[in-house]
């Protein structure tokens, strides 16, 4: 179990490859320090060599034997020196540190001849590197260097007293000085020792960091989202991870988290439908059994009632039973209206084919303008779901106006289709917002920009009024009632109840002015900044669901253009620019249907150069 | 072998057929009735009724099979649909399947009265219409015909496309002639939303009787016509024109649609 666990595959892997990379270089380390060390003490045995034989020189001129004995003997003392021999032309041990060896004859096999003698013909000059070795004296014994340094025949020599030597030989014997090296082999181990143990130790510091840190950033994480996944399997669907981390598995929680809201949100509508089914199915039970028997009361009351013309007290009475029985009626009814809520009926359309109709019925008033129509339609644009009908009415009545504004000359219609996505500020339309009291703040009356505004009361030290706010999210075109100054923050209040809308403590992140909580059912809470001028607002829930899809239809012609002062007024019913030949219906009627089916229709314009509509449907998958 | 019977009455109550023959009777009216839907279907082909008056949900076949079968065969004797599970759905069902009237469980004294006069008259209307020929003018001499480019739904209000998408409204004039001289008609207010099938308005009639008007199409109310409020004959006068109650805008006119008969294709 504990290996197939991530944490401690990642730590394997990491300490594996530290191990390779540590081995690699302590190798390189060792190795490198080895050869510097015994370099070293090659050139202190040479220079040790060298040394004996200066100093032998003389004594061996004159021949005093006792003398080049003594003066080994004290260099041998030396604690690395193991012996100094020297060695005549024959191979024979004529002095020695160690007396024992004197006289001993070495063959010329031997590991201290071997080196010149290996040929045919000895070698008579050797490099420094050939003058050494490096061997065990007994297989158990300690590491030992040897240096062999030939006596090389000078005039001295042969023309010394002794007549030792005659001129003619080029060798004389060899010096040979063999140094401990115990020294440097218990260096050497120890500095193995050293990298080994720093090696173990970084290898177990470096898991037990990973380990630690592995943990924390995944496994902790990791098994709350196992857990929630439990959870969620065994039903619990209202459990969160509440991840406050950023890193891929904190995305990941809140997307789990996200799921498993969406998921319960589905739960209940598909339970809140399972019971409206069954409730449906009780109310029509209940109704035809109860409305049976209610008709026979009913009707034989009210038969009853009209006999009891003239009978003042009889009627009285008889009018509580037929009153009260047709309040049963309404119940009846309403629980089976409840029932059944009928929706309007609307079928996947694809609006390039609709505008298309649109054009079609319009075509005589077209050639009659002479206008060009130019369409730059997405041929990639998503079905909406939508009555065809209806949104047909809309584009006729759009281009019917396009065409009205068109002058003789040169008039241009262009429509174009496309998806845009757009986040939810400027879109988004508050449709109900209420106090904590649950009091509505919608005012159908006061509208902005033909969309019903949000109705507050507000306060400004001594001022009192109402302020009718914008109905779309992000959107600041407030309606003042009451004389404010800029950048004054003012108190919200909800105008049925008079309760505070404020939040207590509250800073805008923007201004630092406290802001004002909008209950809006079912869809959480609007905060925004109380600051006149103030723009920042806050809508969580709308937020959450990020940038939506919409399909844009754009109608734009190069007419005459609307006026600012028409152009406020252009939705409203019975208003019409047109006298006698329009309704003033036309736009009411777009917007009406744009509205019915959750669109947004704006318009700009300037006059003398044109006007253009804008309509957007959301694009709902499924 | 004809009988004598004015109303046929189909429903398994006995408290609703004793509730209609009490009120039948005060009007003098003659009533038959039967508990099983086949049983009424028997009885319908074999005797010569005025109206007909049948529950949805009988104990073997329902009222909309019996309804089916009238419209089917194209034997015009005017229905009236009663349920005790009325919902606007089945109120479009029998109003577009060839009834004259749905009656929703339960109803007063009054408004059962009302319903017969209608389907009486109704039926006195076709039983005229059959003596005659067939020429318009004849057709004429008893009711006016709606124009053949309106739309129209059931047997009681008619709509016609207007300009910039909005439909007005209207009762027919067959409808008309089964009531008495109007006296009063009560209209939702302009705003209101209104729901295909759905009793929208009332008519006071000079008898007293209080008539129900079912609404052609969904959606909402933009205007109603001044006119009537000024003279309220106007809509006897001229029932398809200057008569008009109202200006809609519809909501879901693809499948209101649905609902819609042309008047082109009338057979009365």
């Amino acid at each position: 179990m504990i290996f197939k666990r991530l944490s401690t595959k990642l730590i394997l892997l990491v300490s594996f490859t530290a191990v390779i990379i540590i081995g690699v270089f302590a190798f390189i380390s060792l190795t490198s320090q080895r050869d510097v060390l015994i370099e070293e003490v090659q050139r202190h045995a040479n220079q040790l060599s060298e040394t004996v034989k200066k100093s032998t020189h003389d004594e061996m001129l004159v021949n005093r034997r006792e003398h080049i004995i003594s003066i080994i003997e004290k260099i041998a003392e030396e604690p690395n020196i193991k012996e100094i021999k020297i060695f005549n032309k024959a191979g024979e041990v004529i002095y020695s540190s160690d007396k024992n060896s004197v006289g001993v004859k070495l063959s010329q096999t031997s590991e201290n001849c071997i080196v010149c003698h290996s040929n045919t013909k000895p070698v008579t000059t050797l490099k420094i590197n050939d003058k050494t070795r490096i061997f065990r004296l007994h297989p158990d014994s300690t590491r030992v260097i040897g240096v062999i340094n030939p006596i090389y025949n000078e005039w001295s020599c042969y023309t010394a007293e002794c007549h030792a030597h005659s001129e003619d030989q080029s060798i004389l014997g060899l010096l040979d000085i063999t140094v401990d090296l115990r020294n440097v082999d218990y260096q050497l181990a120890k500095s193995e020792l050293l990298i080994v143990i720093l090696a173990l130790v970084s290898i177990i510091s470096l898991g037990l960091i990973i380990a630690f840190f592995i943990n924390r950033w995944v496994d902790k994480p990791v098994k709350k989202i196992v857990e929630a996944t439990n959870k969620l399997a065994v039903g619990n669907l209202n459990y969160r991870i509440s991840s406050t981390s950023k890193d891929e598995l904190g995305v990941l929680s809140n997307s789990f988290d996200r799921m498993t809201k969406n998921l319960s949100e589905m739960k209940m509508q598909l339970f809140q439908s399972d019971k409206m089914a069954s409730l449906g199915q009780l109310a029509a039970g209940v109704a035809h059994e109860i409305n049976n028997p209610l008709t026979g009361v009913l009707t034989y009351s009210s038969y009853l009632l009209k006999r009891a013309k003239g009978n003042p007290e009889l009627e009285s009475d008889l009018n509580v039973i037929v009153r009260e029985t047709k309040r049963s009626r309404e119940i009846v009814k309403q629980l089976l209206d409840f029932a059944r809520q009928s929706v309007p009926k609307r079928i996947k359309t694809d609006v390039n084919v609709v505008i298309d109709r649109a054009l079609n019925i319009v075509l005589n008033e077209i050639k009659i303008k002479n206008a060009k129509v130019e369409l730059l339609y997405d041929k990639e644009l998503p079905e909406i779901v939508v009555d065809p009908n209806q949104i047909q009415q809309v584009f006729i009545n759009l281009i019917v106006n396009a065409l009205d504004s068109l002058r003789e000359q040169n008039g241009i219609i262009k429509i174009k289709t496309e998806v845009v996505s757009l986040s939810p500020k400027g879109i988004v339309q508050i449709k109900k917002a209420v106090c904590p009291n649950s009091h509505n703040l919608m005012d159908e009356e006061h509208k902005i920009e033909g969309l019903p505004s949000i109705k507050v009361k507000a306060k400004y030290k001594q001022n009192e009024g109402y302020i009718h706010l914008d109905p779309i999210y992000g959107l600041h075109r407030h309606h003042y009632g009451i004389p404010l100054i800029k950048d004054k923050p003012f108190e919200l209040s909800c105008p049925t109840c008079d309760i505070s809308l404020m939040v207590n403590d509250s800073h805008c992140p923007e201004c630092g002015s406290s802001y004002f909580k909008l209950t809006i059912p079912e869809k959480g809470e609007l905060i925004g900044c109380s600051k006149f001028g103030g723009t920042w607002q806050k809508w969580e829930y709308i937020d959450e669901k990020g940038k939506s899809d919409y399909l844009q239809i754009k109608i734009e012609d190069n007419g005459e253009g609307i006026s600012n002062e028409t152009l406020e007024r252009i939705f409203d019913p019975f208003f019409s620019t047109k006298g006698q030949k329009g309704t003033g219906l036309g736009l009411s009627v777009v917007w009406g249907i744009v509205d019915n089916h959750n669109g947004r229709i704006n318009v700009e314009s300037k006059v003398g150069i044109g006007t253009t509509f804008k309509i957007k449907f959301p694009v709902v998958i499924n | 072998m004809p009988n004598k019977f004015d109303i046929l009455v189909i429903d398994d109550e006995q408290v609703i057929i004793d509730s209609i023959l009490k009120v039948a009777s005060i009007d003098n009216y003659s009533v038959d009735y039967v508990t099983f839907g086949k049983l009424g279907l028997e009885k319908i082909i074999k005797g010569k009724y005025k109206l007909i008056i049948c529950d949805v949900m009988l104990p073997d076949i329902n009222g909309f099979q019996i309804l089916e079968y009238l419209e089917k065969n194209a034997l015009n004797i005017p229905i009236i649909i009663t349920t005790g599970y009325s919902t606007i759905d089945n109120a479009i069902k029998a109003l577009t399947h060839g009834a004259i009237d749905y009656l929703s469980k339960p109803f007063t004294f009054e408004e059962l009265e009302s319903c017969i006069s209608r389907g009486m008259k109704f039926s006195e209307i076709i039983k005229n219409l059959k003596k005659c020929s067939n020429s318009d003018s004849q057709l004429m001499h008893h009711f006016t015909p709606c124009p053949a480019n309106y739309l129209r739904f059931g047997f009681s209000t008619w709509v016609n496309p207007e300009k910039e998408g909005l439909y007005k409204c209207g009762i027919l004039d067959l409808y008309l002639k089964t009531i008495g001289q109007i006296e009063k008609v009560s209209m939702p207010p302009v705003g209101s939303s209104i729901l295909q099938g759905q009793e929208f308005m009332q008519i006071t009639d000079e008898f007293g009787y209080l008539h129900k008007v079912f609404a052609p199409i969904s959606g909402k109310i933009i205007l109603c016509n001044e006119k009537i409020d000024i003279n309220i004959n106007l809509i006897e006068k001229d029932p398809y024109f200057d008569g008009w109650l109202a200006l809609i805008l519809p909501d879901s006119l693809l499948n209101d649609k649905k609902n819609l008969v042309s008047c082109s294709s009338d057979r009365y």
